[in-house]
């Protein structure tokens, strides 16, 4: 296996396809960066030209792109409250807050390393046992996507820092607006008033620069407007102390470990695993309530989540040839127009390409630390620039970003639409994020659900009988009841044993 | 092509008429039409079926210099080619220069009533090749042959779970249920689960969530090759020419055949010299040897029809789908 993966450097590392890593790494890191144009999209504008390359170079130019974006969607997270792509919302928590303290650098370069020794770690674990984890991926069905899903969606309650009912109700808005298009197990149109360009959904990008972009616009408006705006942030210093990194080493290890967990199962995807590291982390993690504040962590352990996830999700599309999450399906249909049929075989057959973009994955994970290193300092100076002068050219971005999904004007009405409840909600203490994962799963969610229950002939038996999972019902339950009980056995131990300080 | 604005093109009456003077105007002046700005549409993201015609083609008419200038392909996803139709009838009135990819897929959109419009609203001009689905199982499946799968539906129809990557009512499930009706089990009682793309589909299959996966042929290759799952049958009158191994269900004594064909219509109101131009490109196109090795690469049949044989054709399967859909419950 090694001479494989020595032989993949050979070629991963010959100029021309450094070249072409660099290349996809700065497209990545752009398209990231910009907040409504995701990676999944992006590789799919993108496929025509990667055509006319070479299978190796495509696919080390496909690869690159989605890890760049993976490495800047956290850019606008942290410096003006947008998430760039799906993965990226949960950083927005701290990241932004951490910005606002003048901390955007800090934050900017945490990203940045947790994301490389966690994409590091992924594409270690990939190449050491791909295979035999590839299987893990089969044992998920319909019931334990089902459960996977609740779970994810029960680990939201405590993101909303005390006010569960509303996390709930935000969740269920997210779900009803996932409703909306063809209903995959009935095969009817729902709440789409006979309009074709409903059909298929309303887009993640489409909801997100609504609830997130256009609601922080207005925000900032109105602030500017009342006098009450903070103004320009200063920067106290723009780089990472030795024992901030220390401090969210643990953070970042264990983002890694939950990030691959979860994106290696199809479907699952990136976002999934960073609200789920996220929320298991402030469980374990010491002082938890420093989350939500600006904390260092909260920005290092959904980033290094969701670059281990995108690495992961790569597993069961090389070793089984079952797409795992958006952008591996589009790169799915890009390795069959090249005359590459994925499919267990792929490694005997193809095996040089593959062990070349492995090694390529090893090498873009350099090239992105050291592209993002110099950046760092470039972005958090953003921060700087005046709101007033700001918000317009975000807004441009964002309006340009939906635009480009499918060129449709009611996508457009539907962000300006989200917009409006967006700013509702910021103003009167909704959390925002329980939403955006209930429209993200919601669709998946809702045919998982009823895809065990034709498997089953209408019992719910299935979610109890099948171990996973009623092993991940149990945690879901377990993370909505503990903490109520957590905190009041910590109070009768608080009372009976003073701290010794 | 001929700037329209989008709301003059929704004014039905009005527009068709300042349209037949414009088109006519425009086509007097241009006798031996050549499309200036050539374009296929793939109502689907890149790298689906729909996308495949449109790239296949576009470098096949490359390769052999037919146009002037290279063909754009736009990818318009959205409700199963719905969305495509939408903007072609409501936009693209009279544009000689584009041709939209369409499959089975489209006829069971429209039998829906999930769009609005048929082909009648549009120019159906080049059936370019078809291919087939069958049903698949896990190599270790207690079924062996088509005929065990047979006597364990007629026993009971709802002991075996099909996996598809399609909604009910759409390709896959049709497929299956059309073949039920052929062996005399009540398509109704067949358990089918719809999962998102024959991907999935054989996911689910692969990890033992479901027995039979009744998928596109070309959605399992990879697996059958790797022998991890086996074939029962090729819903087919006819062999597979690429994978000749595998049997059919009419040679195991179910006479149906469910062949999933590819094709292009063009936008209403389109000329008759673009009309006939297009039709003799693709009708060259498909026999020509370039267009062969892509074809046999691809796993798909040759399987051509043109015109008017193809839109009476592409009609009558619509009639049938509405039918089979009403049968099934699907359409009122």
């Amino acid at each position: 296996m090694l001479d494989h993966l020595l032989n993949g450097f050979a070629t991963a590392l010959q100029p021309m396809n450094l070249a072409i890593a660099f290349l996809g790494s700065i497209i990545g890191t752009v398209i990231g960066v910009l907040p409504g144009l995701g990676p999944t999209a992006t590789i799919a504008m993108l496929l025509p030209l990667v055509f006319t390359m070479s299978p190796v170079a495509a696919m080390i130019m496909l690869t690159s792109i989605y890890y760049g974006a993976m490495y800047g969607g956290s850019t606008t997270s942290i410096l003006v409250n947008i998430p760039g792509e799906s993965a990226s919302v949960i950083t927005t928590i701290d990241g932004h807050k951490m910005a606002k303290q003048g901390r955007a650098g800090a934050a900017l370069a945490i990203a940045a390393i947790g994301s490389f020794i966690a994409g590091t770690l992924a594409v270690m674990v990939l190449t050491i046992v791909g295979k035999p984890v590839a299987g893990l991926a089969l044992r998920f069905g319909p019931a334990e996507f089902f459960s996977l899903m609740l779970f994810g969606l029960a680990t939201v309650a405590s993101l909303a820092g005390g006010r569960i009912s509303k996390a709930i109700v935000t969740t269920v808005v997210g779900l009803m607006i996932a409703t909306v298009g063809i209903d995959l197990v009935s095969g009817a149109p729902r709440f789409t008033f006979g309009n074709p360009f409903l059909s298929d959904g309303i887009d993640f990008i489409v909801v997100a620069m609504g609830v997130f972009a256009l609601a922080e616009v207005v925000t900032t408006a109105r602030e500017i407007w009342a006098g009450t705006q903070s103004g320009v942030v200063k920067a106290d210093k723009v780089w990472l102390s030795w024992k901030e990194f220390t401090y969210s080493l643990p953070a970042i290890l264990r983002g890694s470990f939950f990030g691959f967990l979860v994106g290696m199962l199809p479907g699952a995807g990136a976002t999934l695993s960073t609200f789920i590291a996220y929320n298991v982390e402030k469980r374990l993690a010491t002082n938890p309530e420093r989350y939500g504040t600006g904390d260092i962590r909260g920005v290092a352990n959904p980033e290094s989540a969701n670059n281990a996830a995108s690495g992961a999700s790569l597993i069961p599309l090389l070793s089984l040839g079952i797409p795992g999450g958006g952008a591996t399906a589009v790169m799915l249909g890009a390795l069959m127009m090249l005359d590459i049929t994925p499919g267990p075989l792929m490694f005997e057959k193809h095996g040089a390409l593959l062990w070349a973009l492995i090694a390529s994955m090893y090498v873009g994970n350099a090239i992105l630390v050291v592209l993002n290193w110099p950046l760092v300092n470039v972005f958090a100076r953003i921060m700087a620039v005046p709101a007033r002068y700001l918000m317009p050219i975000v807004l441009v971005i964002c309006t340009v970003g939906v635009w480009s999904i499918s060129q449709s004007s009611v996508d457009l009405v539907c962000t300006a639409f989200a917009g409006l409840v967006g700013y509702y909600m910021r103003r009167h203490g909704w959390p925002v994020e329980p939403l955006v994962l209930g429209l993200i799963l919601g669709g998946r969610m809702e045919s998982s659900y009823r895809q065990a229950l034709i498997i089953s002939k209408g019992s719910h038996g299935i979610f109890l009988e099948k171990p996973i999972s009623f092993g991940l019902l149990l945690a879901a339950v377990a993370f909505l009841v503990a903490p109520p009980i957590l905190a009041r056995l910590k109070r009768t131990r608080a009372i009976a044993a003073p701290v010794h300080a | 092509m001929i700037p329209l604005p989008s709301n003059l093109a929704r004014r039905a009456a009005l527009g068709a008429a300042a349209l037949a003077v414009v088109t006519a105007a425009t086509t007097a002046s241009a006798a031996g039409f050549s499309p200036e700005r050539p374009e296929c549409i793939a109502p689907a993201n890149p790298g689906g079926g729909w996308d495949t015609i449109c790239r296949t083609t576009a470098a096949v008419l490359q390769k052999r210099s037919t146009l002037k200038s290279t063909m754009y392909v736009t990818n318009m996803p959205g409700g199963s080619g719905a969305v495509a139709i939408a903007n072609v009838v409501a936009k693209r009135k009279g544009d000689g220069d584009v041709i939209v990819a369409a499959s089975n897929s489209l006829s069971f959109t429209m039998a829906a009533g999930r769009t609005p419009h048929t082909y009648a609203d549009v120019i159906p001009i080049a059936q370019i090749a078809a291919e087939y689905g069958g049903f698949f199982v896990r190599a270790d499946s207690k079924l062996k042959t088509l005929a065990d799968l047979v006597a364990t539906l007629k026993s009971n129809p709802a002991s075996v779970s099909f996996a598809g990557g399609s909604a009910p009512g759409s390709f896959d499930h049709v497929k299956t249920a059309v073949f039920a009706k052929a062996i005399g089990v009540d398509a109704t009682k067949l358990v089918y689960v719809p999962f998102q793309g024959g991907g999935e589909a054989i996911t689910a299959l692969l990890g033992g969530h479901t027995d039979v996966a009744s998928i596109d042929l070309a959605e399992a290759s990879a697996q059958l090759e790797a022998g991890k799952i086996r074939c029962l049958g090729i819903v087919s009158d006819k062999r597979s020419s690429k994978h000749k191994d595998l049997p059919t269900t009419y040679e195991q004594g179910v006479k149906v055949s469910f062949p999933v064909w590819r094709g292009f219509y063009m936008a209403p109101g389109a000329s008759p010299e673009a009309v006939k131009f297009w039709t003799e490109t693709v009708k060259a196109m498909v026999a020509s040897p370039e267009w062969v090795a892509e074809r046999e690469r691809l796993g798909w049949e040759g399987v051509n029809r043109f015109g008017v044989e193809f839109a009476t054709y592409a009609r009558d399967e619509l009639q049938r789908y509405q039918a089979l859909l009403k049968e099934l419950g699907f359409v009122k």
